[in-house]
């Protein structure tokens, strides 16, 4: 859901797109940065996201991940899901 | 859908793949910070969970676990051969049934819109009497033919016996046929041309032949020139016109060698008289509604005087059904679900078997397992790799039963003579993968889980013999073996049986010394002589002959006894018998060599009266002995005035034959066949009856053969049922005694301490042998009850028609279980004697 929110903005490449989830999360979210490899890998195939060779700001070789219909459906539907059940958890905690 | 597409992709491109994934997480920790080079994580690790994603992390493992399988089973060759044997076997054998029931049964007859395409069978019920007739009259047939509402075509076949080639020496199955026959079921030519309205439909049209392509390959070379080439039949020339495609299957169950348009009859002299009438309906119609059309102008045929049968209407079978009435469907759906059980049951004793084999193959390798777990391999990754290994074997048995299949197939189709296709085709050989993998998947699932579930790490250290003993003392095995047991008991029986009835059959003969006698082929209706002309040929011919030093005697009969046509009747006061009506004249029965138990031969005075001689078993059956018979009323409303010894003059195999002669009528002459008794062998008889007809009248074309020729053709279903049953009983045999082998083996593997110690503290040889062959006693007893009451349920079906099987007895009985329980004690002495032979100490030296 995060990658996919960061790309909603625009197409990324990987580092560009572990750095925004650092960022955005203020830091707190900082899991190990390889393992949105195999989660993007994960979303090509279901087709969430394309890929594309290009160069980096930093004038690397990288590839960019562009968020597809798909992949916005998917957000949107992932979006809903969490905010019911965060809502279904304040609810609990505020009547607890 | 889109997803398998990518994923395919990612397969095809999976370099590709790996090297852009590598670039790109080289790419993001080069950009890393230097204090956070570790954040990135395992890109060893990260990259094999990528290809996780793309799925075919399975598919590597399925290729090592192949590579693996195939040197595993390559290792142990012997048991790669049992196995990939028993499966080839099983299969085999189930393959060669299925494709049997698919040409037999299962397979539409290939004919031109089977939904459409009716045989008429022509039936009568009411004043007139009941009457049921396959064939048509041709007045009849061609009156409904042109006054009916129903019908698009009518299509006329009646087959004749012709004389074929210069010397007009032998005989061929000739079908005179409508000039539509060959359009209306969907055929052209192979070679030449069929028949065509226009061309050859009327009576001065030039005569024109199509041969069938057996015929074709058999009598004329195969040559391509025989087109417009002139042969003879019945010494009428005739123009080839065209050879018929070898895949038209014609209408009937025997072969025809040549078709000749209806029209020529009278050339050949073989006027049509009466025909199998098939027909187009229109799409749509019910066979009642079919039935029900039929009534009107079937009355209107009688009133014109084309038709001698009141209340008469035909009744339609459909292509869709074979031609046949529902009850011979279920006939041999019953007899199909049968034989289909039977060998259904030799592959559940192969199951049983290959089960034992891969469980005692598992446990063998309990210590390579154990390492492999002890490695980190899961659970699941073993059982994959025992079921890899199964597919592997499989395949073999998909192979194997294939080539067992097809030749079985064709041996079977050689025997019965009947031509049928079985070159494997895509669907025979996914019918025996399919077969395979099911068993396979069936037998190898259970011992896969069974060692799968196993403390491997623990069963490691004492090198695999504690945790398979416990396992051994599972049911499980014996109860395998049981089966198999019960399995090869019943179709050791059920063999038995149909071999004690062939030779029943064999021993006893007809009850008449068939070996003896020589059959002249002749009809002489056909070619007009009838009448005191027919006397007068036949006192010729009997006169020429008997001048002969080979002949001993000489008799006229209505019909061959053997032959293949025959009138049966049942009557309800003598339950249980066929009846065959024979008319013979009265030196019949002193050729044939059949006694007179009671009362008189024929007399002259007879052939006009209402007198009937019954065989023995029907006068006992009737009038409870053979003396009391004589003078009474047969049921059939004619007086008894002779009793005659039993004998089989239609069907050898039925054991509940019986005769009604009457004497030949002056009418029946023109119809008559003659026998003629050899002093010693009847073939060099042949040759002068041909002759002989021929002098007593240039016009007749006789045909003449022997006897022993149609007992054989009686006898070719029994020997096919005893052999295919022998056989079958067989391979089971070998599949229980394997099982047995196996059993005690590995009994006697797995127990090479306790009997070594044993042995040590000196229990006797016997004592060892006893405790060994103890695990048996239970299985094989369980199993020799289960097969013998199943074979004693299944003797009642099957002692009726069409197998015959009536011999079911001790004897039998005995034979069976005793051949069962002396190569199951072979079996499993051998490896018990082994186990006994081996050093005491030797086997405790491993301790």
């Amino acid at each position: 859901m995060l990658i996919l929110r960061v790309l909603e903005a625009g197409p990324l490449h990987g580092y560009a797109i572990a750095g925004q989830i650092h960022q955005l999360s203020g830091r707190v979210l900082d899991a190990e940065e390889g393992s949105l490899y195999p989660a993007l890998q994960r979303m090509l195939m279901e087709g969430w996201v394309t890929a594309e060779w290009g160069v980096s700001d930093t004038k690397r070789r990288v590839r960019f991940y562009t968020l597809t219909k798909d992949g916005l459906g998917q957000l949107q539907r992932e979006v809903q899901e969490y905010q019911r059940v965060t809502l279904a958890i304040q609810g609990i905690l505020g009547t607890a | 859908m889109r997803k398998l597409f990518r994923r395919l992709s990612y397969f095809w491109n999976r370099r590709q793949a790996e090297r852009d994934l590598a670039d790109e997480m080289s790419a993001h920790r080069e950009q890393l910070e230097p204090g956070r080079a570790t954040a990135f994580g395992s890109a060893l690790r990260l990259r094999e969970e990528s290809r996780d994603v793309w799925g075919f992390a399975w598919l590597d493992q399925l290729s090592q676990d192949l590579r693996y399988g195939v040197r595993s089973l390559a290792k142990s060759r012997g048991f790669t051969l049992a196995a990939t044997l028993i499966l080839t076997l099983g299969v085999g054998l189930n393959l060669t049934f299925f494709q049997l029931l698919n040409a037999t049964t299962l397979q539409p007859i290939p004919l031109k819109d089977l939904a459409t395409l009716v045989r008429f069978i022509h039936r009568a019920q009411g004043k007139g009497g009941n009457m049921t007739s396959s064939t048509v009259w041709v007045p009849t047939a061609e009156y409904v033919r042109d006054h009916n509402t129903i019908l698009s075509a009518a299509i006329f076949e009646q087959t004749f016996d012709l004389a074929w080639g210069e010397d007009a020496a032998e005989r061929v199955r000739a079908s005179f046929v409508t000039v539509n026959w060959f359009e209306e079921l969907g055929y052209g030519a192979a070679l030449g041309r069929v028949f065509h309205a226009t061309v050859d439909d009327s009576p001065s049209a030039a005569p024109g032949v199509v041969l069938s392509d057996r015929f074709w390959r058999t009598h004329l070379g195969a040559d391509p020139a025989v087109v417009g080439a002139t042969v003879r039949i019945n010494n009428r020339p005739v123009a080839v016109i065209g050879v018929a495609p070898a895949s038209f299957p014609g209408m009937r169950q025997q072969t025809t060698d040549l078709w000749l348009p209806m029209g020529q009859g009278v050339y050949f002299n073989s006027p049509v008289t009466a025909v199998n009438f098939y027909a187009r309906v229109h799409s749509g119609l019910s066979a009642a509604a079919v039935r029900e059309a039929t009534r009107a102008p079937m009355a209107a045929a009688l009133e014109q005087g084309l038709s001698t049968m009141p209340d008469s209407w035909l009744e339609p079978r459909f292509g869709t059904e074979r031609f046949e009435p529902p009850n011979d469907a279920r006939q041999r759906w019953s007899i199909a679900a049968l034989v289909g059980g039977l060998t259904l049951l030799v592959l559940l004793v192969a199951c049983a078997n290959l089960s034992n084999l891969l469980l005692s193959r598992a446990m063998g390798r309990v210590l390579e397992f154990g390492m492999r777990t002890a490695l980190g391999a899961s659970r699941w990754r073993i059982v994959r790799q025992l079921l890899t290994e199964c597919l592997l074997l499989a395949c073999l048995g998909t192979v194997g039963g294939s080539v067992v299949a097809y030749g079985a197939g064709t041996w079977i189709s050689r025997a019965a003579g009947d031509p049928m296709n079985f070159a494997p085709d895509w669907r025979t050989v996914s019918a025996a993968a399919g077969l395979a993998l099911f068993t396979m998947f069936a037998v190898g699932f259970l011992p896969a889980l069974k060692i799968s579930r196993q403390d491997l790490t623990v069963s490691m250290k004492d090198g695999g013999q504690n945790a398979s003993s416990g396992m051994d003392r599972t049911r499980l095995r014996q109860m395998l073996l049981g089966m198999q047991v019960a399995g090869s008991c019943l179709l050791l029986v059920l063999a038995g049986m149909a071999l004690q009835s062939l030779q029943t059959v064999l021993a006893s003969g007809p009850g008449f010394d068939f070996r003896r006698f020589a059959v002249m082929d002749v009809s002489l209706s056909r070619d007009q002589i009838e009448g005191a002309e027919a006397a007068a040929f036949w006192s010729n011919v009997k006169r020429n002959l008997q001048l002969l030093p080979q002949t001993e005697s000489i008799a006229l009969s209505g019909r061959a006894p053997l032959g293949d046509s025959s009138e049966m009747s049942m009557y309800r006061a003598a339950p249980g018998l066929s009846i065959t009506n024979e008319r013979v004249e009265a030196d019949f029965f002193q050729a044939m060599r059949i006694p007179i138990l009671a009362g008189r031969n024929f007399s002259a005075d007879d052939a006009q009266g209402q007198n009937v001689i019954l065989s023995r078993n029907l006068a006992v059956a009737l009038f409870g002995s053979p003396s009391d018979a004589i003078g009474k009323i047969a049921p059939s409303r004619e007086t008894v005035i002779g009793v005659a010894g039993d004998t089989n003059l239609a069907r050898i195999i039925d054991p509940n034959s019986a005769q009604m002669y009457r004497p030949l009528r002056p009418e029946d002459l023109s119809r008559a066949i003659l026998l003629v008794r050899a002093r010693s062998d009847p073939s060099p008889l042949l040759t002068p009856i041909r002759q002989a007809a021929r002098t007593a009248d240039v016009r007749v074309l006789a045909g003449a053969h022997l006897m022993a020729a149609d007992y054989e053709a009686r006898l070719t279903v029994p020997r096919l049922v005893s052999n295919v049953g022998l056989m079958m009983a067989l391979l089971a045999l070998t599949l229980a005694c394997l099982g047995v082998f196996g059993v005690v083996s590995y009994g006697a593997a797995m127990r090479t301490k306790e009997i070594g110690i044993r042995r040590a503290l000196g229990a006797s040889g016997n004592s060892v042998v006893a405790i060994l062959l103890r695990q048996l006693i239970w299985p094989v007893v369980g199993g020799v009850v289960l097969g013998g009451s199943g074979a004693a349920a299944l003797a009642k079906v099957l002692a009726g028609a069409p197998l015959y099987l009536t011999a079911f007895n001790a004897t039998v009985f005995g034979f069976a279980i005793a051949f069962l329980a002396v190569t199951a004690a072979v079996a499993a002495l051998l490896p018990a004697l082994r186990a006994l032979g081996r050093d005491p100490l030797e086997a405790l030296r491993y301790e």
